[in-house]
């Protein structure tokens, strides 16, 4: 379903939107949490719940919504993300006193140049990933966001294991000479 | 380049994302059990979100409008007035849906007051499960009148779903024609008066747990009551 047509029901009929948002979108969000939660200690209950969180999030923020910035699909699935990084975080937190000696004097990001420098690599990853071919970019979506194993991506994309991995192994390779390339041009 | 990548996609905004993957076939399937489960958590997470408001006494904004205080009230009358109206009330779109998905979980045991005795009292009692809700009336008013309720006993059974009920108070709502007219919280033992208008009155007692009550409704011409006890 479009997402204007999506939007439209969540706003005229938020009942039928929400059931049609899950049907669509609670398994994508489901991996991409699942991808985060997916070792002991948390439990299939835990990634359930964050799926739960993720769709509520979305809905509560639906009047800030704006399609021009990012798709319903890129918005879910980076609460997702977020929301199951804060779990991990929640989980595993550090203490609350951190060591004086423990807390850095200068941060190189903190800087105009740093963090221009920060910007431009980034922007350089970005347009080496949007030039991988299709099948390549999917694979690098699934083993570095979703976090599948690669006899999962295999089954998902009707490939052999063997070549996801030989995709995915080029497919860096490739992100690493275009990176090389790009800040040496 | 592992490295980089997992950064990468920790901190990538939806927009850039979706010059990424808006053209992938990302059909992730889940089991339809797995799917009614977390239904079934947003469910209870909706509800939760209501009560924490409700024992708080700070509904969130958008809400504060049509309930004084309970909005978990605010659901009871979206279920007993139509989604519509509630919705319409409240402004807020959302509570269609907890309305819609409570549906389920709220159950009327109790038919609401049919009619007053010859002294214009009726007597109520009930116990409701989950989100608690008694109609204790539903009347066509063709002038105003008083309501009197007086609420004899209340008691209140378990929290479910991580529900708080803090207060030794139900909810008392007062309904014309889909607004909210009065609102007032009620102990057990006390009383108080609604005026009810001209028009479809509702009078709902609401708490956000299993609660059982006993009491009675009298209605009297406009300023023949014995005053209001609890404002």
């Amino acid at each position: 379903m479009q997402d204007a047509v999506l939007l439209k029901t969540l706003r005229q009929d938020p009942g039928l939107g929400m059931e049609l948002l899950m049907e669509q979108y609670a398994g994508l969000i489901y991996s991409v949490v699942r991808g985060k939660l997916l070792t002991p200690p948390f439990s299939g209950e835990d990634i359930e719940d964050c799926v739960a969180d993720v769709i509520l999030e979305f809905y509560d923020g639906l009047a800030r919504f704006d399609p021009a910035k990012g798709s319903i699909r890129a918005w879910l699935c980076t609460i997702a993300r977020n929301r199951a990084v804060d779990r991990v975080r929640m989980q595993y937190a550090a203490p609350d006193t951190v060591p004086l000696g423990d807390i850095p004097l200068s941060v190189e990001g903190d800087s105009p140049e740093g963090e221009l420098l920060r910007r431009e690599e980034w922007d350089r990853l970005l347009n080496a990933l949007r030039g991988l071919e299709r099948v390549d970019r999917e694979i690098i979506f699934r083993k570095y966001y979703l976090s599948q194993p690669s006899r999962e991506i295999a089954e998902r994309m009707g490939l052999t294991v063997s070549n996801v991995d030989t995709r995915a192994h080029r497919a860096i390779r490739k992100l690493r000479t275009r990176l090389e390339a790009a800040s040496n041009g | 380049m592992d490295e980089r990548l997992t950064e990468f996609f920790d901190r990538v905004s939806p927009e850039e994302l979706d010059t990424l993957i808006g053209d992938l076939p990302l059909d992730e399937e889940i089991g339809r059990d797995v799917l009614e489960h977390i239904g079934a958590k947003v469910e209870a997470a909706v509800s939760r979100d209501r009560c924490r408001g409700c024992s708080r006494r700070r509904p969130r904004r958008g809400l504060r409008r049509a309930a004084a205080g309970c909005t978990a009230a605010v659901l009871a009358a979206a279920l007993l007035l139509g989604n519509a109206a509630a919705t319409q009330a409240t402004g807020k779109g959302l509570l269609k849906t907890v309305a819609q998905w409570a549906q389920s979980a709220v159950r009327m045991e109790e038919p609401p007051i049919d009619g007053f005795g010859e002294d214009g009292t009726a007597e109520f009692s009930g116990r409701r499960v989950d989100i608690t809700t008694h109609t204790l009336l539903v009347s066509e008013e063709t002038e105003a009148a008083e309501y009197c309720v007086e609420l004899s006993s209340l008691t209140f059974g378990e929290p479910r779903w991580g529900q708080r009920q803090t207060a030794p108070h139900a909810y008392l709502y007062l309904y014309v024609d889909g607004q909210t007219a009065d609102f007032a919280e009620l102990k057990e033992g006390e009383r108080v008066v609604f005026e009810g208008r001209p028009g479809t009155c509702l009078l709902v007692v609401v708490s956000t747990v299993e609660a059982t009550i006993t009491g009675t409704v009298t209605r009297t011409a406009i300023g023949a009551s014995q005053g209001r006890e609890q404002p």
